[in-house]
């Protein structure tokens, strides 16, 4: 393998390594302070990037003003689900709240089919140049797409500090506790609701450029998330984040080899930690119910 | 067993429902009988579902196993030319050792891995069906061969029927049989409280695998059936969608009740989506929103609703409180719904 | 009375956890609650705190009706409670289990010097302040949980068990926490198993059976009661 392909593997990897990162810390975020397995965590992200979409290309507003539209968007959602189904089926138990985002993403992604149908919506790229770097050249549209990435993650790590932040890490970890100290849960629940859909609408904001949109982006992106999770350990934040990275590059390099059994050696991957690391790649695991 | 006793004495539906069944291929077309057999079909994904919801682990792998159980038998009189009915017992054979392979570790690591990971098998399996040459491609497999029974080509819809009806009631009966026994009051056990459960002394890794094995056991034989009906095998068939919507049919049942509720959410969702045929597109959001306003006002199911309404009148007349069908507490058990009103005479 | 708690009905599911329990606390004293495993001691202060919804009776704090109110409102009013068995945020630094007490403290300054009060107030957590709270002993953990519930300037600290665990040199120390505390003002009603101490304290002493008040007096007097000293005084320390 030359250097060239194995930098542009690499870059591929980390790129959508980002993006999983990405949605998947908003689908662990969601999980462990509410408890909510988000099964419409995929049709955020699927939203996002026909936002940002119909923002950019349709609208033609600059690309940044385009990604803060889809952000605000799924933010705004993200608080209308939780105010419109999840917070009346929270009581029901796990079961039940998770059902009910299913029910919504199976609504979300047929609404999108019959939207924009099964053809897929392009925003034109925001960098075309490929970067030279030592005789070797990087699609520097995917460089673009990490660095990115790496901004909002270093946004989250910010916010994650603030006092609500701190809240919902408090929630996660005792949600009795935290309400003995005057916590108010249902604020700190809608607040993690818009945190982790906008964190899928960036997601989908910022990878459109290089992959365009599809109605059927969502679920794909969903198992990968499942997967990362999975790796990373249920609950576990940072887990999720280096969990995300590992999947990506270790799925690029599987797809440049074995092709159409890239999920194999995902699922091999995750077999194989499972058995040997059950708290995910960084020890234990949040409490989830119904262990 | 309170669930037991609730089934014996309300016994009686079964009888008109069972005539109802059987009388079935007489009343409607060949077109219309397809659809009760889709009906049972998913009656059975949705019980295996139920049963694993006993030990409180959903699973959404429930469509991949059934694809398991089709493409063994598919494969089998495909390529070795083997009679249907010789591939039955091969086809549950090949999807228990399967599931043992892959469960035997991620049931150990509870529910949020066990849910999860089977997702992740579900999806690399049909990239197995998908893109293996041998099984045929994204396109399906070749043409099958029909299913005889001796000389007599199985190609009349009433048989199918009366087949699929077969399976289902030899399938309710085992389960009733499991859910009476001393495994059944295990698997009941761990599903009220695993801590409870544990320091009862059961063995839950243990019972959780032999009802997990026991799930993809029939799911394999549904998985077979539906060669019968088929004229070849479509991966997409047995895709991750349709294990969501076994989930939905449980729910919009009842998740309460082992046996009716599967039969009851498969039926009137099916019903429900055939009646739309003309609007297919809609379909998936009409089945969503009627999932989302279930689980928002009638969290126990259309025999949640039916029950409560049996049991209020029941109480007006005798003016008892009659008993609630019980459910796992894992689910957020109902007691925890009404928990507010007093019950001090309880 | 400043707490008030009145005929209070609370149930799990069917089983009966509180059958018409009735509690005064008075301002500024130290009100313990007495009884085995299971008594309902532990029930009564969450029901108080909010997270437990009672099936019928009344809970009065400073003349206006509490018992359904959301937990972060009853903390508003002034109820704060340090849980049974300490229960810190163990992923948090101590800093930030602080803040998560003065989650209702509005500014920053406010907080930092409620911080600064709780350090000269617990010498010992200074240099832990940047430490996980995982990273802390027993009886650090606590003192951390005594000053956490304090940050949100209670009028009441209701407290579960928190001499549970500890060695009996802390059992002492946390005695002391307590007794400052209430110097400083703040009512305290006290769950405890370490009788002996708890009697030690109080002003005032209920004993609790099975979910019902069986015996109520004035600690002192509890403490020579024959049925207390032989149910719960007899063999300790």
């Amino acid at each position: 393998m030359t250097l060239q392909l194995f930098l542009q593997i690499l870059v591929n990897g980390l790129m959508i390594g980002a993006i999983y990162a990405l949605v998947a810390s908003g689908f662990t975020l969601i999980l462990g302070v509410l408890q909510v397995f988000n099964f419409a965590q995929g049709q955020f992200y699927m939203l996002g990037a026909f936002a940002t979409y119909a923002v950019a290309s349709v609208l033609g507003a600059p690309y940044v003003v385009a990604i803060l539209a889809a952000l605000a968007a799924m933010a705004l959602l993200g608080i209308l689900v939780y105010f419109s189904i999840i917070k009346w089926t929270l009581r029901y138990g796990f079961f039940h709240t998770m059902l009910a985002t299913v029910a919504f993403g199976t609504i979300v992604g047929q609404a999108a089919v019959l939207k924009f149908g099964y053809s897929t919506a392009v925003v034109a790229a925001v960098v075309d140049k490929t970067l030279a770097l030592g005789g070797v050249s990087l699609n520097s549209g995917k460089l673009l797409v990490l660095a990115g990435a790496l901004v909002v993650m270093g946004l989250l790590y910010w916010f994650m500090r603030t006092k609500i932040g701190v809240a919902m890490q408090a929630c996660a970890e005792n949600r009795e506790v935290a309400c003995l100290q005057g916590i108010n849960a249902g604020k700190v629940f809608w607040v993690t609701m818009a945190v982790g859909c906008a964190l899928c609408g960036v997601a989908g904001a910022l990878v459109v450029p290089v992959l365009s949109a599809s109605t059927n982006m969502g679920q794909l992106i969903f198992l990968k998330a499942i997967i990362v999770v999975l790796v990373g350990g249920t609950g576990s934040m940072a887990g999720a984040l280096l969990a995300a990275f590992l999947v990506g590059i270790v799925e690029s390099f599987a797809f440049q080899y074995v092709e159409s059994f890239a999920p194999l050696v995902i699922f091999a991957l995750v077999a194989i930690l499972i058995y040997f690391r059950p708290g995910g790649l960084l020890g234990k695991p949040l409490p989830i119910p119904g262990q | 067993m309170r669930r037991a006793m609730l089934f014996k004495s309300n016994k009686w539906w079964l009888i008109p429902a069972f005539l109802l069944a059987v009388a079935l291929p007489f009343f409607v077309g060949a077109y219309r009988l397809q659809i009760f057999i889709f009906v049972i079909t998913y009656s059975l994904l949705a019980l295996a579902f139920q049963l694993t919801m006993r030990v409180g682990l959903p699973r959404f792998d429930v469509a991949a196993w059934w694809g398991v159980g089709a493409y063994t038998s598919g494969m089998l009189m495909l390529k070795a030319n083997m009679s249907f009915w010789l591939t039955l017992p091969i086809s549950v054979l090949v999807s228990v050792v399967l599931g043992f392979a892959v469960f035997s570790v991620s049931v150990r690591r509870g529910m949020m891995v066990f849910m999860m990971f089977g997702m992740v098998f579900a999806l690399a399996l049909q990239q197995v069906f998908g893109s293996v040459k041998f099984f045929g491609g994204w396109g399906g497999t070749p043409q099958l061969p029909p299913v005889t029974i001796g000389s007599y080509v199985l190609n009349d819809k009433m048989w199918i029927y009366y087949l699929g009806m077969a399976l289902l009631i030899f399938n309710l009966g085992v389960y009733q049989l499991l859910y009476k026994s001393r495994i059944g009051r295990a698997w009941s056990a761990i599903g009220s409280g695993l801590r409870l459960a544990s320091s009862l002394g059961v063995n839950v890794v243990g019972y959780r695998l032999a009802n997990v094995l026991v799930g993809n056991a029939f799911l394999a034989l549904a998985g077979s059936f539906s060669v019968v009906y088929q004229a070849m095998i479509i991966p997409t068939t047995y895709g991750f969608q349709q294990s969501i919507y076994v989930m939905m049919y449980v729910v919009i049942g009842g998740l309460g009740f082992a046996m009716a509720g599967p039969i009851v959410g498969a039926l009137v969702l099916t019903l429900i989506s055939e009646s739309m045929r003309a609007a297919q597109q809609y379909q998936p959001i009409v089945t969503g929103v009627i999932t989302v306003l279930i689980i928002m006002f009638a969290p126990w199911g259309l025999l949640g609703v039916l029950r409560s309404r049996v049991v209020s009148v029941l109480q007006r007349l005798l003016s008892s409180r009659a008993a609630l069908p019980d459910i796992p507490s894992s689910l957020g058990s109902p007691a925890s719904v009404t928990a507010e009103e007093p019950g001090k005479d309880a | 009375m400043l707490l008030q708690v009145k005929d209070l009905w609370v149930h799990y599911g069917r089983a009966e956890a509180l059958k018409g329990v009735s509690i005064d606390v008075p301002e500024g004293s130290i009100v313990t609650l007495l009884g085995a495993n299971g008594a309902g001691k532990t029930t009564t202060l969450r029901t108080i705190s909010g997270v437990k919804r009672a099936t019928s009776g009344e809970i009065w704090f400073e003349g206006s009706r509490i018992d359904s109110l959301p937990p972060h409102e009853i903390v508003r009013r002034g109820i704060a409670q340090v849980p049974e068995g300490r229960q810190l945020f163990l992923s948090l630094t101590v800093k930030q289990n602080l803040l998560m007490g003065a989650f209702l403290l509005k500014k920053k300054s406010e907080f930092m010097h409620k911080v600064e009060e709780m350090t000269e107030h617990f010498p010992n957590l200074k240099e832990r302040l940047g430490n996980r709270a995982s990273d802390l002993s027993g009886g650090e953990q606590q003192m951390v949980a005594v000053a956490r519930a304090l940050m949100s300037n209670p009028r009441v600290l209701l407290m579960d068990e928190p001499s549970l665990g500890l060695s009996p040199i802390m059992v002492k120390e946390v005695a002391e926490i307590i007794k400052s505390v209430n110097s400083m003002g703040v009512t305290v009603v006290l769950v405890e198993q370490n009788a002996r101490m708890a009697l030690r304290l109080a002003d005032t002493a209920y004993v609790l059976e099975v979910g019902r008040v069986v015996l109520s007096d004035r600690a002192g007097a509890l403490a020579q009661d024959e049925r207390v000293k032989a149910a719960y005084l007899g063999g300790r320390c």
